[in-house]
């Protein structure tokens, strides 16, 4: 007998075992006969929800208002007080880092405070030790004071409380020579009597920041300026992501300070270049250059929040992308490196649940893809994107299949793949490599050093495959997926970006490409992204020339224009 | 079949049939109809997905709920049945996932088996070690022996996701049962 015979007759036994209850069609019965009564109970605890939320905003407000009664929250109290309606503002994580890093983890944490644990949070001295001894290295300081601020200047939210613990870390042999004067401000979610203490910002006489202010929003480059002491006029510099991935100095290119200060103090300023971060919000860390190994005798630390992301977070759940494209690169990631909370992030949970959890996500039974590429829109809407795309499968020293499959995007407040049909798998046999150039630094045509900034990644690809567009689409697709615990390389063209059309005659390349691939940007951006498709062009000899097209428009009728 | 279970089906039957002759709900009438054709099908395919008779019954049963609350939009009688073991397949996937999530495993009963000894194979524990999807393609494929057009579309995959879940299957039933007395 065969295996498949085999089974058949095995399942027939194991089916026989199933019972059936006589009063089935009695349970049924019953069970339908509920159901008007539980949509009606759905429905009725909808509208309690929301009810209930209208009655609660005077309230609310109500408790927003400053409170003339404020005290420090050093002494603990005996009983731990029944936690309040938390009125925490959604934006008080934009401006505290330690040793939370948004307002979810901050009223978890209070909450923990309020029933008796981690009691070191009500006392801001206590705080301020082990903020600085864990994140600046500063074994020893000595607090001069504390002081509750409140009243002498505005508040950042009514109602918020916040202290200043003034201090200087104790510096040189022996740890005996007090340096500058630093002020550690530390904050509380509003109506909380008994208050665990967030660090909001570290500012040195040493290093005072003018550009940017708390909590700004920027992107990359941004402007940094001040005033500051430094050593053979530098001030040291770094961003962090709140995963604390460094995304500033950069690790190709070692610019991590600034020019300016001097022994005394004095004015520095330069431009901040950080690679997209893959958490929301970050720090800006400034430091003033000691010339010896070890802490820098003055510190400043600012929260800052980042305009764009990668989209791809490593430790932190991203509810959704912000494109189809991004939403797909995501979820190759993921599916790249294997980590199914990764590609949950990217996913809808209806896509999520036809993994058998992250077993069949990350487990080595589950195809091994290596990469993706793009090909086409199958059908592209504001909420629907069905997109035609080629996955790679292999191993890491070499590709042996690919499939053609067809992947879904929907839109529900934030791009999400929500299925991925496989095609038939085609055998690899002989492969060619293609090359795909990318800028690796912020530079702009014309600059300096523009031309060093040009890498490429080689990419295999079926010999059978036409060269020229294949190297596009690897091109549009984006650099190729970094593991988790690496920064992104920023793609130089919008991930949306497709070829059209692609012509090779006498030397010249006739490009037809999508609108998106001149969608947004600047002038520095759109060199980039014609440059990007020459190069990738005219690495093959047969190629001197090329002429772009963007949907059938000419350059005379003019193409990307910022 | 044991007097047992035939006692079990004339009384399934004829409680079904009296609530048809009592109700003149035109939806009700064609429901209980199906339910009198297809429960006790739908309750052994959440069986072998799951192998938890308690569950099994309760699968089958919120199917049949949720083609009575979508009746309006499942019209075809030919694709009823599809319909019910889709919603069967998810559900026992749901039921499945919970149960992995509460790191309970899945154990087949002690009395496998006692009518036949010479089948003495724990299909529970072979069919177990295969992720969710492939197991629903061999037991569609096998059990309910659905083509592989009807399994993709009860699965909601293409058709060349059945056949490379089905290949991975029959290496792992190869190996299980190839060496097994019959």
């Amino acid at each position: 007998m065969n295996v498949e015979d085999k089974t058949r007759e095995l399942l027939k036994a194991e089916a026989n075992r199933a019972r059936v209850s006589s009063d089935a069609w009695a349970t049924f019965d019953r069970r339908r006969r509920r159901e008007p009564w539980r949509r009606a109970a759905w429905l009725l605890a909808g509208a309690a929800v929301v009810a209930g939320a209208v009655l609660a905003v005077p309230s609310i407000i109500e408790a927003m208002r400053p409170s003339n009664e404020v005290r420090i929250g050093s002494t603990p109290s005996p009983e731990p007080s029944p936690s309040p309606t938390v009125t925490a503002p959604e934006t008080f994580g934009n401006v505290i880092f330690w040793p939370a890093t948004s307002t979810k983890e901050a009223v978890e944490l209070q909450d923990s405070v309020t029933s008796g644990q981690e009691t070191w949070m009500r006392d801001p001295k206590q705080v301020a030790l082990k903020f600085t001894e864990s994140n600046v290295g500063w074994k020893s300081i000595q607090i001069e004071s504390v002081s509750d601020i409140q009243g002498s200047e505005k508040p950042y939210y009514e109602g918020e409380r916040f202290v200043d613990v003034i201090f200087r870390p104790l510096v040189g042999e022996g740890r005996t020579f007090p340096g500058p004067r630093h002020v550690l401000r530390l904050r509380a979610l509003p109506n909380y009597d008994d208050p665990a203490w967030f660090v909001s910002e570290l500012r040195s006489d040493n290093v005072v920041v003018d550009t940017p202010v708390l909590g700004e929003s920027v992107r990359s480059p941004f402007d940094l300026k001040g005033r500051g002491v430094g050593f053979e006029a530098t001030i040291n510099t770094e961003v962090r992501a709140d995963n604390q991935t460094r995304l500033h100095p950069r690790r190709d290119t070692q610019e991590g300070f600034v020019m300016g200060g001097s022994t005394e103090i004095a004015p520095f300023q330069g431009k901040i270049n950080f690679d997209l971060s893959p958490t929301p919000r970050g720090i800006l860390i400034v430091s003033s250059s000691s010339g010896l190994e070890g802490p820098s005798p003055g510190q400043t630390i600012l929260r800052l929040v980042f305009a764009e992301t990668s989209g791809a977070p490593s430790g932190e759940v991203q509810a959704s992308t912000d494109s189809a494209d991004e939403a797909l690169r995501c979820f190759f990631r993921a599916r790249v490196f294997r980590s199914f909370e990764a590609g949950r992030k990217c996913m809808t949970a209806e896509m999520a649940a036809t993994f058998d959890g992250p077993l069949e996500f990350e487990g080595t039974s589950s195809p091994n893809v290596q990469r993706f590429t793009i090909h086409r829109d199958v059908s592209r809407s504001s909420t629907r994107a069905v997109v035609s795309v080629r996955t790679y499968e292999g191993t890491s020293t070499g590709l042996t299949q690919y499939s053609e499959d067809t992947m879904t995007v929907v839109n529900d407040g934030g791009w999400l793949v929500d299925s991925w049909t496989r095609g038939s798998s085609v055998a690899i046999g002989e492969t060619r490599a293609v090359r795909v150039y990318l800028v690796r630094a912020d530079s702009c045509p014309g600059d300096a050093g523009y031309e060093s900034a040009w890498a490429f990644e080689e990419r295999e690809i079926p010999r059978s495959d036409g060269p020229g567009r294949a190297a596009l689409e690897e091109l549009f697709t984006g650099p190729a997926p970094k593991p988790f615990d690496e920064a992104p390389t920023p793609a130089p063209l919008p991930l949306a970006s497709r070829v059209l059309s692609l012509e090779i005659d006498n030397g010249t390349a006739s490009l037809d490409v999508s609108q998106a691939t001149e969608s947004g940007g600047g002038s520095c951006s759109m060199g980039i992204r014609v440059d990007a498709i020459e190069r990738t062009l005219k690495q093959f000899p047969t190629v001197s020339d090329v002429s772009i097209t963007v949907e059938g428009k000419t350059e005379e009728e003019g193409i990307f224009q910022p | 079949m044991g007097l047992e279970r035939r006692l079990e089906c004339a009384m399934f039957q004829q409680a079904v049939e009296a609530s048809r002759l009592t109700s003149g709900d035109a939806r009700n009438h064609e429901i209980a109809r199906l339910f009198e054709d297809q429960y006790p099908s739908m309750v052994r395919l959440a069986f072998l997905l799951t192998f938890d008779s308690g569950a099994s019954e309760d699968i089958a049963q919120e199917a049949f709920v949720r083609l009575w609350r979508s009746w309006g939009k499942v019209r075809k009688r030919e694709s009823i049945t599809a319909y019910l073991r889709s919603t069967v397949v998810n559900l026992s996937r749901s039921s499945l996932r919970s149960r992995i999530r509460d790191r309970r495993r899945m154990r087949a009963p002690a009395s496998s088996y006692e009518s036949d000894p010479s089948m003495r194979v724990d299909m529970s524990r072979v069919l177990g070690k295969l992720p969710v999807r492939q197991r629903a393609c061999v037991v569609l494929r096998f059990y309910e022996d659905l083509t592989e057009v009807e399994t993709a579309q009860v699965l909601g995959v293409t058709e060349g996701t059945i056949k490379s879940q089905m290949h991975k299957a029959m290496k792992h039933l190869e190996r299980e049962l190839g060496g097994e007395k019959t």
